[in-house]
């Protein structure tokens, strides 16, 4: 197969490195949570294994992954933080300081950069239901009683909600973080893209440190109205969450911080056409051309890893993948463990592939990553320097 | 890191004052203001009844010249999302205007947006699904509404669908990047565009921003948050100013790493986060603060000529911008504080696309000289004690020139521009 001119896997010329990670997943919290032991037998995962798999009854979510507890989480947010989070940002809130805890960094944290995937970021549905409750006159809704009583029944907050920057902002000022940010709408590319972003950032000496992952959730329902819409449930896809969050910093950097977790060696990003505004029945049957030109390349890249960490979000891929039959040491099908989880399924495969070079079950491993939006990404690690 | 040159080759722009941004150009710098009574619906008892809108109906393409190469059948959400009538003509002027080409791996999309809007009737049905009462019923939604949820049209709602199907108009089939970090999207794509280049890894980056947010939720979110003008006039850094009014429209800017006729140059840019809090800006702006001294450094400047402020007239985060600017730019007294205006006196404050139109105002400052006027400032407050530009727009020599955009959250980022060296 032949490789287009815009795939450029070539490494980093000084790779990075990964200090620690934060990570909340329907797996559990914790790098260490993060394998279920059938996944590192390989070729073969239990599908779902030791993550908290919920049957729901009603239509909208007749099966998926849950990070269980949310609620009960430890970290530092107050009760009243916690309450104006959505979802994705409480995710991310619990990540994001396990990644600065981990670390053992101390603030303050100014000069630290931000760069994460996020999904959409909606305003909680309760506050839209009353929001419009209250907005009904006896004709029906009333543009007239939403100004007089039915914004008066919502969170302060509704509008700036549906800002996507709304995922990351808490975290932000709790922890203090006050570098470069960029944020990266998501359905698995840009977390990619995210990475990228914070990879050049330390590069060019933007700022000394960077957290970077993302925070998603499919079960938000907006997003899972999106999802049905497009045929995505009926393709066996398994709708999750979750949230990581990886501290990044140049080499040089790091021998002055400890012991690095992993090298981040390189990081690429390929577009491959939208496949998400297209989607229907049809689009899941084949996998799109310009898709697996990417994969063929991720797959074919030499030296090759230990370990090949791959999430592709459709079975038509999947299918793909098992035919070229890969002969990689260890594969693992993050897809068959963590569900699709939107920006968060990139981040949380970068943590499957991190917990083995951990337990020094791996020494390099390559992450390929295919999203609804239709993207390649593709990342490679090693193991950490001793 | 190759560091290459980045040069503006065209920019375009869709403003309530204008179909183009040639068309609002002499409006903008007659210091017209586009802000005026909601007509669009009925805002009555909404604590700010004033927004900037784009007149409808909205430009058509063919008033561009839409290229042969753009077939307009790959956007067949361009009449359900207003975000997409809006960013596409100011796409195509700035095209036009650039002149470029190149390999279309070589062309990458970094546009600034956020979620669209469905149907107002969509979500009410929605809401009413799911019981409409006072707890949102899950059980309820999942049995009933279902068969609503294809009301709305991902491709509307979705943050990332304007980037792609400008890609796909255009043909462009490098990196595709949608930024969501509200007031500063917009510059904030423009500046991921730059560095893409910079790195080499795109040729032409189509960058730029839109905001389509004159809709009754997101008047009554802000106006809840108290947030927008209750006076119904936007006035940035007067002692009148009580809030920001909301606007809409789209900028664009064809950015090229070769030069061809461009006056205009990329020359530093700056990002930072406030850390602060989640609507207010930290009072002493150290975060604005760090990101126009780091947009000054990579520019290897002390000092620009023109500042395109935030300035949303909203009473803090315009007193704090002040004052950052007096204390990055008041050390170099012997070159002067630079002169400041702000376009959303004008044109309102278009949240994920305001800082794609400052960048438009700082660019036609150095390629022409015109200095574009705050609408709206009549009496400068002292707090905001600056070299503004009042009434009419004014022509200089400006050499550089900064654009700053200070986002809800805390994101903060700036860029600087300068005549190419």
């Amino acid at each position: 197969m032949p490789v287009t001119g815009g795939i450029d896997l070539t490494a980093f010329s000084q790779p990075l490195a990964v200090l620690s990670v934060g990570v909340l997943s329907p797996l559990g919290r914790g790098l260490q949570a993060q394998l279920p032991r059938s996944a590192t037998t390989s070729h073969e995962p239990t599908p779902h294994e030791g993550a908290c798999q919920v049957e729901v009854t009603t239509d909208v979510a007749p099966r998926g992954l849950y990070v269980t507890d949310l609620e009960h989480q430890e970290d530092p947010a107050s009760a009243r933080q916690r309450k104006l989070m959505s979802r994705s940002a409480r995710l991310l809130a619990v990540a994001l300081h396990d990644a600065l805890r981990t670390a053992e960094l101390s603030p303050p944290y100014t000069d630290y950069g931000a760069f994460f995937g996020v999904g959409s970021s909606g305003g909680a549905l309760p506050d839209l239901t009353a929001l419009v409750r209250r907005s009904i006159d006896d004709h029906g809704f009333s543009m007239k009683r939403l100004g007089e009583a039915g914004l008066y029944a919502c969170s302060p907050l509704f509008s700036f909600q549906i800002m996507n920057n709304f995922t990351l902002c808490h975290s932000a000022i709790r922890e203090g973080l006050g570098g470069p940010s960029d944020l990266f709408f998501s359905r698995g590319g840009g977390t990619a893209q995210a990475l990228q972003a914070a990879a050049w950032s330390l590069q060019a000496g933007e700022c000394s440190l960077c957290i970077v992952g993302a925070a998603d959730t499919a079960h938000y329902e907006m997003t899972d109205g999106e999802l049905r819409r497009g045929g995505v449930m009926n393709a066996g896809v398994v709708p999750s969450e979750g949230a990581a969050a990886l501290t990044l910093t140049t080499q040089a950097q790091a021998t002055t911080l400890g012991k690095p977790l992993a090298l981040l060696t390189s990081c690429a990003h390929f577009p491959c056409g939208d496949v998400c505004t297209d989607l229907d029945g049809t689009v899941l049957d084949a996998a799109p051309q310009a898709t697996i030109v990417a994969l063929t390349a991720a797959l074919s890249k030499t030296p090759q890893p230990d370990v090949l960490v791959c999430a592709l979000w459709s079975q038509a891929l999947r299918t793909w993948l098992a035919n070229q039959q890969p002969t990689h040491a260890l594969i693992i099908d993050a897809h068959d463990v963590l569900g699709e989880a939107l920006a968060a399924t990139p981040a949380l495969a970068w943590c499957l592939a991190l917990s083995l070079l951990d337990r020094h079950q791996a020494s390099s491993a390559r992450v390929i990553c295919c999203g609804l939006d239709g993207a390649v990404g593709v990342t490679e690690f090693q193991r950490g320097s001793t | 890191m190759t560091a290459r040159a980045v040069y503006v080759r065209g920019v375009g722009a869709v403003t309530p004052l204008g179909a183009s941004w040639q068309a609002s150009l002499a409006a903008l710098a007659s210091g017209k203001t586009a802000v005026a009574q909601v007509t669009e619906f009925d805002v009555q008892g909404f604590p700010c009844t004033v927004a900037a809108s784009v007149p409808s109906p909205l430009p058509s393409c063919a008033e561009y010249r839409c290229p042969t190469s753009i077939d307009l059948d790959c956007a067949p959400n361009l009449q359900l999302d207003r975000r997409l009538a809006l960013l596409l003509p100011a796409v195509l002027e700035a095209w036009q205007a650039a002149n470029v080409s190149a390999p279309a791996t070589r062309i990458g999309v970094y546009l600034g947006a956020e979620s669209g809007r469905a149907p107002l009737q969509s979500i009410l049905a929605l809401s009413r699904a799911a019981g409409g009462g006072t707890t949102f019923d899950h059980q309820q939604f999942g049995q009933r509404a279902r068969a609503l949820t294809a009301r709305i049209d991902a491709s509307v709602v979705s943050p990332a669908a304007v980037a792609s199907t400008i890609a796909k108009l255009f043909g462009a089939e490098g990196p595709v990047q949608t930024l969501s970090l509200a007031c500063a999207s917009g510059l904030s794509a423009v500046i991921e565009g730059a560095r893409a280049l910079r790195c080499g890894l795109v040729d032409i980056a189509i960058c730029g921003g839109v905001g389509a947010d004159v809709e009754p939720l997101m008047l009554a979110g802000f106006g809840k948050l108290g947030a927008l003008s209750a006076r119904g006039s936007s006035c940035p850094f007067d002692v009148r100013r009580d809030g920001f009014v909301v606007g809409e429209g789209a900028a664009a800017v064809i950015l090229a790493a070769a030069r061809g006729s461009a006056n205009v140059e990329v020359l530093g840019a700056g990002r930072s986060l406030d850390a602060y809090h989640l609507t207010a800006p930290d009072p002493q702006g150290l975060g604005a603060e760090r990101a126009m001294r780091a947009a000054l450094k990579e520019a290897e400047l002390t000092h620009v000529d023109y500042v395109q402020a935030h300035g949303t007239s909203t009473p803090l985060n315009d007193a704090v911008e002040a004052s950052v600017l007096q204390r990055v730019f008041g050390a170099s007294a012997e070159a002067g504080m630079p002169l400041v205006s702000s376009v959303k006196g004008a044109v309102g404050h278009w949240i994920a696309g305001a800082g794609a139109i400052g960048l438009l105002c700082a660019v036609e400052a150095i390629d022409t000289g015109l200095v574009l006027p705050t609408a709206g400032l009549q009496r400068p407050d002292p707090k905001c004690d600056l070299p503004h530009v009042i009434g009419h727009a004014q022509q200089h020599n400006i050499r550089a020139a900064m654009v700053n955009a200070l986002a809800f959250g805390g994101a903060n980022s700036s860029l600087v521009v300068g005549r190419c060296r």
